[in-house]
């Protein structure tokens, strides 16, 4: 098996790992999507239920409940991992943390932030998104919420160790998610104007491609620091 | 060459404190040592600097002449069972031991499988961590042993949690270990019995 084999299959195997284990803890999978599902279906109550009220803030509001609702799911990313010693075992393990580092930034996509984005379909049009809005909705969640949950999983091997650590992530880790939020509220804003955001679109893909160079690096430094 | 662990004029530092202080050891192929002390005397910080998770603040660890800090495949090396047990809750045994199995890069020994039927665990084997036994956790981190054939083994505290017969089979296991030329340091408050001499080392 070439090396190359070797590493993707170790990814695949740490990613099914950590999904299988939060899957089964369903509380850790549940809370951050009904978080985001009732800020959305909330906030209407409170400021008007006029279809064009809601549809110039439907972006800035669906940006904000994800940036939220994924801040949630970071607490626990290595909570259980560190009060079991299984984050010691597989340190030890010889595996590079690099790739830990990156598995369980997948992981935490795949079980919080494809959820939110598969959810915000139905959630945006309630809010009166056009479909050409939509689309470019979910293409900004998409490259936003990969790069929140490999900036959060960075965040919280900060704080492995440490108690009460999730408001600590959450703080941390918020400053890293403005420029997300504000590039992507814009660009579905813009659209929601008529206007082909690509400026937006390609600075959040550029965040992403930066995010995935030097997050699972700082992850795995991060890990090696907290457990000495 | 025959596989030696030498531990240098140690010294270990925890939030300002030390913890162990100038300790030196020279260990070589059968070698056993019993690691002995009060709570909190340092046992647990002693093998963690062992298994290279703590850094030194003096002196060092050499594996055949090599300084740990400085060999990446140190760990290639080495089993470590800490008395965290280092099992997810939610994923049963085969599930975890399958994955350490999968991701390790250690030499592999028998499979998953035989090493939870010589823990006696083949029946517990497909349910999950939180719902088995103080004593069938401790055997289901213990199987790691037998996964890997690795010449050194740290454990801590290994006979928690078990009864008469399972402490045997461990016992057992140490003696196998020792007698195929293999390095150990345990950390017990209880005695064990083992063919092999063992060096008492006091914390």
């Amino acid at each position: 098996m070439s090396t190359d084999t070797t590493t993707w299959n170790t990814l695949f195997i740490l990613v099914r790992r950590d999904v299988l284990k939060t899957w089964r803890e369903s509380a850790d999978l549940l809370y951050p999507i009904m978080f985001f599902v009732l800020v959305t279906i909330l906030f209407p109550f409170a400021l008007s239920p006029e279809i064009l009220v809601l549809k110039s803030f439907a972006g800035g509001l669906l940006w904000i409940a994800t940036l939220l609702a994924m801040s949630i799911s970071l607490e626990n990313l290595f909570k259980t991992d560190y009060s079991t010693g299984a984050l010691e075992v597989i340190v030890l393990s010889g595996v590079p943390l690099l790739l830990v580092g990156l598995a369980k930034a997948i992981a935490n996509w795949v079980l919080s932030g494809l959820p939110i984005i598969i959810l915000a379909i139905p959630l945006a049009l309630s809010l009166g998104i056009d479909a050409f809005s939509l689309s470019i909705l979910l293409l900004s969640l998409t490259l936003g919420s990969a790069t929140i949950s490999l900036i959060g999983t960075a965040i919280g091997a900060l704080s492995v160790g440490l108690r009460s650590s999730g408001m600590l992530v959450i703080v941390l880790a918020l400053p890293f998610y403005i420029p997300l939020l504000i590039f992507g509220a814009v660009a579905t804003s813009n659209s929601q104007a008529g206007v082909i955001p690509e400026a937006e679109l390609y600075f959040l893909a550029g965040l992403l491609a930066l995010a995935v160079t030097l997050t699972p690096w700082a992850t795995a430094s991060a890990i090696r620091t907290r457990l000495s | 060459m025959r596989n030696s662990l030498e531990i240098r004029n140690l010294s270990v530092e925890r939030s300002n404190r030390e913890i162990i202080k100038d300790l030196s050891l020279s260990l070589t192929e059968g070698n056993l040592v019993h690691l002995k002390g009060a709570n909190g005397s340092g046992k647990t910080t002693f093998l963690r600097a062992l298994a290279g998770l703590i850094n030194p603040s003096q002196g060092g660890i050499f594996w055949n002449e090599s300084n740990i800090s400085e060999n990446i495949f140190f760990q290639s090396i080495l089993n470590y069972v800490s008395h965290n047990l280092g099992l997810a809750d939610e994923l049963t045994a085969l599930e975890n031991l399958s994955f350490l199995r999968s991701i390790s890069r250690k030499t592999p020994n028998k499979t998953v499988e035989a090493s939870l039927d010589i823990m006696n665990l083949k029946n517990f084997q497909d349910c999950r961590i939180a719902l088995l036994s103080a004593g069938q956790k401790q055997r289901a981190s213990l199987a790691q042993l037998l996964m890997f054939n690795c010449p050194l083994w740290l454990l801590d505290e290994p006979f928690n949690s078990l009864d008469a017969e399972s402490c045997g089979v461990v016992e057992s296991l140490i003696d196998d270990h020792m007698s195929n030329g293999g390095i150990a340091i345990v950390a017990s408050h209880q005695k064990f019995q083992s063919s092999t001499a063992q060096h008492v080392v006091e914390l």
